[in-house]
């Protein structure tokens, strides 16, 4: 049923000899809806997710799968993408994916026929006979989704899905995981790369440290931090106009937060000093912004800011992403 | 789905996928290769390594017939020559079919103290007659495997004008029919052979004994030396009767089975090579899953035990389909062959064939347990082949030791030393297997089967805990004592992770 509980940790802790990897850790994920779990490298989510899963069990806290806290016994309704890609390089593409059905309890014709069903619907119809050793990166990485999901799982749990793929198949496989949403999954997802969590997700949870910093909507992520105002004048606007927190960037824009007075009310004085006003917009702070501002540590993700920025591109232009690919 | 049905069908599913990848793997190709591969490197380290280039050469004598009438005299001497040491075979091989019986008549004397009559008549039928009468058939089959190889076969060839010209012609390479050629010359005599590799021991025999004989019948003393012989008192053999105390008990005196020692020793071999191979087996593919990283998809999917369990029984299997290909692929040859072979050169158990095989596959699977097991927590630790050699190798070393232990036990016979290596569990597996070729009793096997599947599960647990505890680690192995100092929590079930 829609809206219930999927998902619930509450107070996770872990740790690895004098290592503590999780601090404290809350999460949760509604039926039917795709989570976000964000955070720099060495934030937890592996191990949070591990934990989730049954693989480890926490120190302290506790957490419940689709109301059961031994996931293993429910691992038929579970379907799982470690980050770490893992397949059998002499097994085919359709062997691989009944086998890990049947490793969640389908029986192994049942998932030889889904596989077929699922590589022709994704564009691997041409690959069923085919031997892992001999596929892509991006392509192995769809036969792995795609057993994750073969036996029709309530719950997906998928860590850094979109790592290593070239922007195609980060759109393959978002598409891929839209469609298991339609199905009526619940979807939790790791990632650091925020284009994706911005597109795909319902609600985030953003951990740091081994803790949760925040957990909400996408926009209310972005609330976080105020809208930006940049705007250009043909002359020096007056000192004393200029609100708290402005700036001037080399090319001559003074960007700073709405003011507490209004956007309004400061063009008006603005325009009214004579300074001539000559280009004006409010900007909605991305979620990368939120989420650098949240973890506390701009440096730490440029690889992530890269990433995220190629996406961005990506998307404005699809024609030369595929011509590229 | 219960928690009993979640791991028999995770234990199902890793273990069918194992036997898959692992039976269409080149590897296990090889693994059935094994006992042809084994067979030709023997045949050709023996082509490599025999004594003479020219396998006809000792047992292909020509001997030059120079009208003196000794060249009648060495092919006399070589045809009782020869039934001699038919008659001392099977004198040897009656004692050991029936080592209770004492000997029949026929084959009471010692075939050094035979006469030439009596081995003329030996050699004119008799030997047929005693070899059928008793059962010792070494017959055309045992001529076939070259059990006659022996003795040499001279040939007789009337001298030319120069008998040493005419030798050495016969020894060209060219000839390729002789390894020797015996000639008498101005009263003495000649042996020419092919190369100094060629085995002249029983040639020069031969030739010395009819040279004696001849001599001895021109001097007249043929009937005299035989008289002689036959003269020669009979001799009584007893054992000395020793004092003892009164109502102990008589001294046990340890009995050697060379037949059961042979079984025994074949079915160690079996054992360890079994063993060897499918540990390997187990090692490079537990490696693999860590390296190509399914492992966190299986221990994510299905209990790590199960995985444990699924992964040992896999081997199992895989171990008994090898076992009935070489069956089915060599069992017929080998039937065939066993069928050809005299009796008794096999030694056949005392409990029978089934018998012996069904206790030696129960405690192939004791053994296999037991190495299997460990060599699994040793390859969840390791995260290439490097590491797991290196890891490894004092376990290899200590089955080795148990191999060399378990064979000198064997050869000991029953003892002090026996009944040790019988109930040490790393060895117990191989010693119990060898004793189920002698005797009987079950009662000593249940007992063992017992105490090694108690053992065993030890083994497993502390293995099994191993596997849980390394199976997500990546980086170097823990040393033996980073594994004594975590020994807390491995022991309490705990998986340690390198990544966060």
């Amino acid at each position: 049923m829609a809206g219930d509980i999927a998902v619930e940790a509450r107070g996770l802790k872990k740790s690895f000899g004098d290592k503590l990897a999780v601090h404290d850790i809350d999460l949760t994920a509604r039926e039917g809806e795709i989570l976000g779990f964000l955070g720099q490298n060495g934030a937890g989510k592996t191990t949070t997710i591990r934990m989730l899963l049954g693989i480890l069990s926490p120190d302290e806290g506790r957490c419940e799968v689709l109301g059961s806290t031994d996931p293993l016994s429910i691992a038929h309704r579970i379907g799982y993408l470690p980050e770490e890609r893992g397949l059998y390089p002499a097994m085919s593409t359709r062997e691989t994916i009944a086998f890990m059905g049947a490793l969640r309890g389908l029986p192994l014709s049942e998932g030889r026929r889904r596989a077929e069903t699922l590589l022709e619907a994704n564009g691997l119809g041409a690959e069923i006979d085919a031997k892992i050793r001999t596929m892509s990166k991006g392509m192995a990485q769809k036969v792995q989704l795609l057993g994750s999901f073969v036996h029709e799982p309530d719950l997906i749990i998928l860590d850094e899905p979109f790592s290593g793929l070239d922007p195609v198949n980060q759109q393959a496989l978002e598409a891929m995981i839209e469609a298991e949403r339609q199905r009526g999954a619940t979807i939790v997802f790791s990632t650091h790369i925020m284009g994706h969590a911005e597109r795909l997700c319902d609600r985030l949870v953003v951990v740091a440290g081994g803790r949760t910093r925040f957990t909400g909507t996408v926009t209310e992520a972005r609330s976080v931090l105020p809208a930006v105002v940049a705007l250009t004048t043909e002359r020096a606007i007056p000192p004393n106009l200029l609100p708290d927190g402005a700036h001037q960037v080399p090319s001559g824009e003074w960007r700073f937060p709405v003011p507490d007075m209004g956007v309004e009310a400061l063009l008006r004085r603005i325009i009214d000093s004579g300074a001539g006003l000559r280009d004006f917009t409010t900007e909605r702070p991305t979620l990368h912004d939120a989420f650098v501002e949240m973890v506390g540590d701009p440096e730490a993700d440029d690889a992530a800011l890269a990433e995220e920025r190629q996406d961005a591109a990506d998307a404005a232009d699809p024609g030369a992403e595929r011509a590229a690919a | 789905m219960s928690s009993l049905a979640t791991y028999a069908r995770g234990m199902a599913v890793i273990a069918r996928r194992d036997i898959v990848a692992t039976v269409v793997s080149k590897g296990f190709l090889i693994w059935l290769a094994t006992p042809i591969l084994a067979l030709g490197f023997g045949l050709l380290i023996g082509l490599l390594t025999g004594s003479d280039p020219e396998p006809s050469a000792p047992t292909s004598v020509a001997v030059i017939d120079t009208g003196t009438g000794y060249a009648d005299w060495v092919e006399s001497t070589a045809r009782v020559e020869r039934a001699r040491s038919r008659y001392g075979r099977l004198r040897a091989r009656f004692e050991t079919l029936r080592p209770e019986d004492s000997l029949p008549p026929e084959l009471e004397t010692p075939a050094p103290l035979l006469s030439v009559p009596d081995l003329e008549q030996l050699a004119a039928g008799e030997l047929e007659r005693v070899e059928t009468a008793y059962d010792l058939g070494t017959g055309e089959a045992a001529r076939a495997f070259g059990l006659d190889r022996r003795e040499a076969a001279v040939t007789v060839i009337v001298a030319a004008a120069d008998p040493r010209a005419q030798a050495e012609a016969l020894l060209a390479p060219e000839a390729d029919r002789f390894g020797a050629v015996l000639l008498e010359e101005e009263g003495g005599l000649v042996l020419l052979r092919r190369s100094p590799g060629t085995n002249i021991e029983r040639i020069r025999v031969i030739a010395t004994t009819a040279w004696e004989r001849r001599n001895a019948d021109r001097l007249g003393l043929t009937d005299q030396l035989l008289d002689l012989r036959r003269a020669a008192p009979s001799i009584d053999v007893s054992v000395p009767s020793r004092p003892s105390e009164p109502g102990a008990p008589p001294e046990p005196q340890p009995e050697r089975n060379q037949g059961a020692e042979s079984l025994g020793t074949g079915a160690v071999m079996v054992l360890f090579m079994l063993i060897s191979l499918l540990a390997g087996a187990l090692l490079s593919n537990m490696v693999e899953e860590k390296g190509n990283k399914v492992i966190e998809i299986l221990v994510a999917s299905v209990p790590i035990p199960a995985i444990f369990a699924g992964k040992l029984i896999a081997m199992v299997i895989v171990s008994l389909i090898g076992i009935i290909v070489w069956g089915v692929l060599f069992g017929g040859g080998a039937a065939l062959l066993l069928g050809q072979l005299p009796d008794g050169l096999i030694p056949d158990p005392e409990r029978g064939w089934l018998g012996f095989v069904l206790l030696g596959l129960g405690y192939f699977i004791c053994a296999y347990l037991i190495f299997g097991a460990l060599f699994l927590g040793i390859g969840s630790l390791c995260s290439s082949i490097r590491e797991v050699q290196t890891l490894s190798m004092p376990v290899t070393i200590l089955q080795m030791l148990v191999l060399v232990l378990t064979l000198q036990a064997i050869s000991a016979g029953p003892g002090t030393m026996q009944t040790v290596i019988s109930w040490f569990p790393l060895s117990a597996p191989y010693m119990m297997a060898a004793r189920a070729g002698a005797g009987t009793d079950i009662l000593p096997h249940i007992i063992a089967y017992v105490w090694l599947l108690v053992f065993a599960s030890g083994v497993i647990f502390v293995s099994a805990r191993l596997f849980r505890y390394g199976v997500l680690r990546s980086g170097p192995p823990p040393s033996l004592k980073d594994l004594g100092k975590t020994m807390k929590t491995w022991i309490r079930g705990d998986v340690v992770q390198s990544k966060v």
